[in-house]
């Protein structure tokens, strides 16, 4: 399997953050879904992955601009622009840029070309740099919290699309977000990021089947059962937590394992930074 | 199309919007007002070019306001191109103002002619147009400050650095009238093809510097 964007051991410093040795691939033909909490360091790493910050050490490995694109959180359009301006303006920057292509998706979105992108909503301006991040035959889309603030079906369709655009084997999805639920129907790799550190990289499968939700009585585990435990939360009646599968067997059979979302690995994982801080 | 090119017209694009038609018609107005009061058409260049600078300064505030940077280093034109392409927008401004001036002054004199009235005087030309070349460095002198800072910060920067060029110039010229200068002036008034020469290559390194540094700086900048 080929990799459409290789990142090594990225590092950026600031005042109040820090990125760690961030390194993941996106396989060719593949969404990957990038999570974690607010200020996990997701539109940081996605500013160095696209060049608009420098990165103090590391090295990213994409296509050129040309193929890439971008559907960033901020959207990036002049508000007195109209729709068609959009396309007169970035048109002549790619050589593969597609009328037809582009006539198509805001006709498909239900754009119209003559209103002005500050009559637009977030989720149209959303949908209109897709439209543009769509027309010029880009093998690796960038979105970066493209879902956030939108209506659970503006984001269904959004992730339909993702889903459409990957069907030819060459195109590849980096898709930032912390809507997690997005990504369950949508993505087929996950790279988690925790203050600044890649948690967990591979497939989503592999992530959600890792861990497992896990709760019972106050009673229930010793010291050192509470300690394998990630988020461990007392309450008056009992506790939850998550815990790796392969600690399972150390646990008493009184308490209860469950299945575990993503949403909830997320949620654990913080909170076991919170904790050891 | 040529990723300069490109990223030129981007700035039209961008700009395109926010040029008012009436706006214009009464910056031009203004433009042919000068000209008729100094009935010096080199004023009306002056008039046009300072209009330039001021719109010039339209791609960062609008592209700061819009969050335009992000996009432009997602193009594939690169940081360098992007930078040309203002050059370039930057320059096609100037031209377009030139132009406008010098057809409607043509106008102005043919219709002036027909009427009666008076035709324009020259003997202020030079020095409008050394106004003209002083516009032209400051321009390649505020280019590079907003690269590296941004309009915002580069506002009032640039607004003192307006001012302490124009009074350094109009120093310069109260003492015009001081002898030793009447008598190099008068000296280089044989020499006008070189001295036209080396005003335009000095203006020319200027604008390179100017294109350098400008790259340079936008190069570093993070967004």
């Amino acid at each position: 399997m080929s990799n459409v964007l290789e990142v090594r051991n990225l590092k950026k410093h600031y005042n109040s953050f820090a990125l760690h040795d961030i390194s993941f691939d996106v396989p060719r033909g593949y969404i990957m879904g990038f999570i974690g909490p607010n200020g996990a360091g997701k539109t940081t790493t996605i500013k160095l992955i696209l060049s608009m910050v420098t990165a103090d050490s590391g090295t990213v490995k994409c296509p050129n601009n040309e193929r890439i694109g971008v559907v960033l959180d901020a959207p990036f359009y002049v508000d007195e622009w109209r729709v068609r301006d959009v396309e007169k303006a970035l048109a002549p920057f790619y050589a593969q840029w597609d009328t037809f292509v582009y006539a198509n998706y805001l006709s498909q979105f239900g754009l119209d070309a003559n209103k002005k992108v500050k009559e637009l909503s977030r989720g149209m301006k959303i949908k209109l740099q897709l439209a543009v991040a769509l027309s010029h035959n880009a093998e690796l889309l960038v979105l970066d919290e493209p879902t956030s603030g939108l209506d659970p079906v503006a984001r269904e369709e959004i992730c339909d699309l993702l889903r459409g655009f990957v069907s030819s084997e060459d195109k590849s999805v980096l898709f930032s977000t912390h809507i997690t639920s997005d990504l369950e129907k949508t993505a087929d790799f996950i790279t988690f990021i925790l203050k600044g550190n890649i948690v967990f990289t591979g497939q989503t499968d592999a992530l959600t089947g890792k861990y497992a939700r896990i709760s019972g009585g106050l009673d229930d585990l010793t010291e050192a059962q509470q300690g394998l435990v990630i988020g461990y939360r007392p309450y008056c009646t009992g506790f939850e937590g998550m815990i790796e599968l392969a600690h399972l067997t150390k646990m008493p059979s009184s308490v209860l394992v469950e299945e575990i979302s993503l949403d909830e690995i997320i949620i654990y994982m913080t909170k076991e930074v919170g904790v050891h801080e | 199309m040529n990723k300069v090119l490109a990223s030129a017209h981007l700035d039209y694009v961008t700009v395109k919007p926010y040029l008012i038609i009436r706006y214009l018609v009464v910056n031009t107005l203004v433009a042919l007002g000068f000209v008729g009061f100094y009935g010096c058409f080199a004023t009306a260049i002056y008039f046009g070019m300072m209009v330039a600078t001021l719109f010039l300064s339209y791609p960062f505030s609008i592209g700061e306001k819009n969050n335009m940077d992000a996009l432009y280093v997602t193009l594939s034109a690169g940081r360098k191109k992007v930078v040309l392409g203002r050059y370039l927008f930057t320059f096609g401004l100037n031209l377009f103002a030139v132009l406008i001036i010098v057809v409607l002054t043509l106008l102005y004199q043919v219709v002036g002619g027909l009427l009666g009235m008076p035709a324009l005087a020259g003997e202020q030309s030079w020095m409008m147009l050394s106004l003209a070349a002083l516009l032209v460095i400051i321009q390649a002198l505020m280019l590079p400050l907003y690269f590296k800072l941004g309009y915002m910060r580069t506002r009032l920067i640039t607004m003192a650095k307006v001012i302490i060029v124009v009074l350094a110039y109009l120093l310069f010229m109260s003492h015009i009238y001081s002898p030793a200068l009447v008598q190099i002036l008068s000296g280089l008034q044989g020499m006008i093809v070189p001295l036209v020469c080396v005003t335009a290559l000095v203006l020319a390194l200027v604008v390179l510097a100017s294109i350098c540094l400008s790259q340079h700086f936008y190069d570093k900048r993070e967004f």
